[in-house]
C-alpha cells in the first residue's frame, strides 16, 4: 500500500512538473497560411449541387494573452457546380469569408499543440462562369474548429485541422428553397503553416 | 500613355457589361412534359433563356425525370426578356428529334408570385403524328377579319406566356391590332378542329374542320 501511494505521489509530481514545463514554453502564433479542402454538408446547395475544389486562407494575430489569441483572417474557396438545375447554369461557385475570432492553444507536448477556435465572418457566395458573373449573396458565418500543430523549428509550425462553418447568406426565394440557399454548412479540412 | 489609359478605361467599362443578376433572389421554374396520350416524356431538355438585347444566357437548365417533371432554379435577372425552351434548339442544345418543341416567350420576371412559375403540363407531339394545317383567308365581304381562333390538338411552337394566363374561351375583344393573324399550324392527325372567327362588324362564326393524315389547306371565305 505504501509503495502504491509513493508511486502515485511520484507520478503526480512528475506530471505536474511536465505540465509546468510545457506551459512555460512560448506558444504565441502571429501568422497562419493554409490550404482548404472545402466540402459542403447537409441539405443545401453547396452540398447537393457543388463539389469542393480548393481553397486558401490566411490569418494574423491581433492580440494575444497567454494562450488566448484574437485573430482576423480571410478564406477563399472554389466549388465546381455539379447540378445546374439546382445551382443555375454556371460553372463555379466561389466562397469568401472575412472573419474575426479567438483561438485558444492547449499544449499537448513540447512539440504538439491543440488549437481550438471560433470565428465570426462576413460570408459571400459568388457564382461565375469564366468572365460572366451571376450575382452575390452576403451574410454572416460562424465557424468553430480545431487544429493540431507540430513545431518544426523555432516558431515555425505545421498544422492540420477541421472547421465547421455555418453560413446564413441573404436569400429571397420560395419557402421551399429558402433554407436550401440560405443555410449553408461546410466541413472544411485545413492544413498549412503558422509562425 | 493616353491610349493606354483609354484602353484600360474601356476594359473596365466592358467588364461591367452583361446581364445584371441578383444572386440573392432565386426563381423556380417547373412543370411537366407529356405526350398526346398523357404519358410523361422523360429526358426532355428544358432551358430558361434570358436576353437583355446585347447579351444572352441559358441561365436555367434541366431534363425531365421519369415522371416528366422538370425544375430549375436560377438567379433573378434585371431588365431581360425571358423565355422557356422545351425541346427547342439553341446553341449547345440536345433535343429529342422524335418530338416537337415549344418556346414560351414574354415571361416577365417582375411579376413572378412567390418566386415560382409552375408552367403546368406541356404536351409534345411526336413529329410523325403531326401534319401541317394552313388557312387561306379570302375576304369576299370587304369586312376585315379581326380575330381567328383554332381549337383542337395543336402543337404551338411559340406560346406567349401572357396568353397562357388567359382562359381558352374565345375573346372577341382580343384583336390582332398589328394586322397579323396566324394561319399556319402544326396539328395532330385524325381530329376535328374548331375555327372561330370574328369580323369587324361584330359577327362571330364557327366552323368544324375534319383533319386526316395528310397536310391540309382550307379556304376560309368571309
Amino acid at each position: 500500500m505504501k509503495k502504491i501511494l509513493l508511486s502515485l505521489v511520484l507520478i503526480t509530481g512528475i506530471t505536474a512538473m511536465a505540465q509546468d514545463t510545457i506551459q512555460k514554453k512560448t506558444n504565441t502564433e502571429y501568422f497562419r497560411l493554409y490550404y482548404v479542402f472545402p466540402k459542403g454538408i447537409g441539405n443545401n446547395v453547396l452540398a447537393k449541387a457543388n463539389n469542393g475544389v480548393a481553397g486558401i486562407g490566411l490569418a494574423v494575430t491581433l492580440y494575444s494573452i497567454d494562450e488566448l489569441h484574437l485573430i482576423t483572417g480571410y478564406e477563399f474557396s472554389e466549388y465546381k457546380v455539379t447540378d445546374i438545375s439546382l445551382a443555375a447554369n454556371v460553372k463555379n461557385t466561389y466562397i469568401s469569408n472575412l472573419y474575426f475570432g479567438a483561438l485558444y492553444k492547449i499544449p499537448l507536448t513540447h512539440k504538439l499543440d491543440l488549437t481550438t477556435k471560433f470565428t465570426v465572418g462576413a460570408f459571400t457566395v459568388n457564382q461565375k462562369s469564366d468572365s460572366t458573373k451571376y450575382g452575390k449573396q452576403h451574410g454572416p458565418a460562424f465557424t468553430p474548429g480545431f487544429d493540431v500543430d507540430f513545431n518544426i523549428i523555432g516558431q515555425l509550425r505545421i498544422f492540420a485541422g477541421v472547421d465547421y462553418c455555418l453560413a446564413l447568406p441573404a436569400t429571397h426565394t420560395s419557402g421551399e428553397y429558402k433554407s436550401f440557399f440560405g443555410t449553408l454548412h461546410q466541413l472544411n479540412i485545413t492544413t498549412g503553416i503558422k509562425f | 500613355m493616353y491610349r493606354t489609359l483609354l484602353c484600360l478605361f474601356a476594359a473596365i467599362l466592358l467588364n461591367g457589361c452583361g446581364i445584371d443578376y441578383v444572386g440573392s433572389t432565386k426563381y423556380i421554374f417547373k412543370g411537366r412534359i407529356e405526350d398526346a396520350s398523357g404519358w410523361p416524356i422523360p429526358n426532355i431538355e428544358v432551358a430558361t433563356f434570358v436576353s437583355d438585347g446585347n447579351t444572352s444566357d441559358v441561365i436555367g437548365y434541366d431534363r425531365t425525370d421519369s415522371d416528366g417533371n422538370y425544375t430549375m432554379i436560377f438567379p433573378k435577372a434585371r431588365n431581360v426578356e425571358t423565355s422557356l425552351y422545351i425541346n427547342s434548339e439553341f446553341y449547345g442544345s440536345h433535343i429529342n428529334p422524335s418530338y416537337s418543341g415549344i418556346s414560351i416567350i414574354n415571361i416577365n420576371q417582375q411579376e413572378i408570385d412567390n418566386y415560382t412559375i409552375n408552367f403546368g403540363i406541356s404536351t409534345l407531339y411526336r413529329n410523325q403524328d403531326l401534319i401541317s394545317f394552313r388557312i387561306n383567308l379570302i375576304n369576299l365581304s370587304n369586312i376585315p377579319l379581326v380575330n381567328l381562333q383554332v381549337t383542337g390538338q395543336l402543337q404551338e411552337s411559340v406560346v406567349d406566356y401572357s396568353a397562357m394566363l388567359l382562359d381558352d374561351s374565345f375573346n372577341p375583344e382580343e384583336t390582332y391590332t398589328n394586322g397579323y393573324i396566324p394561319t399556319e399550324y402544326m396539328v395532330a392527325k385524325n381530329q376535328t378542329l374548331i375555327l372561330k372567327y370574328l369580323l369587324a362588324d361584330g359577327t362571330i362564326s364557327e366552323l368544324n374542320v375534319p383533319v386526316g393524315t395528310e397536310n391540309l389547306t382550307i379556304n376560309l371565305e368571309y
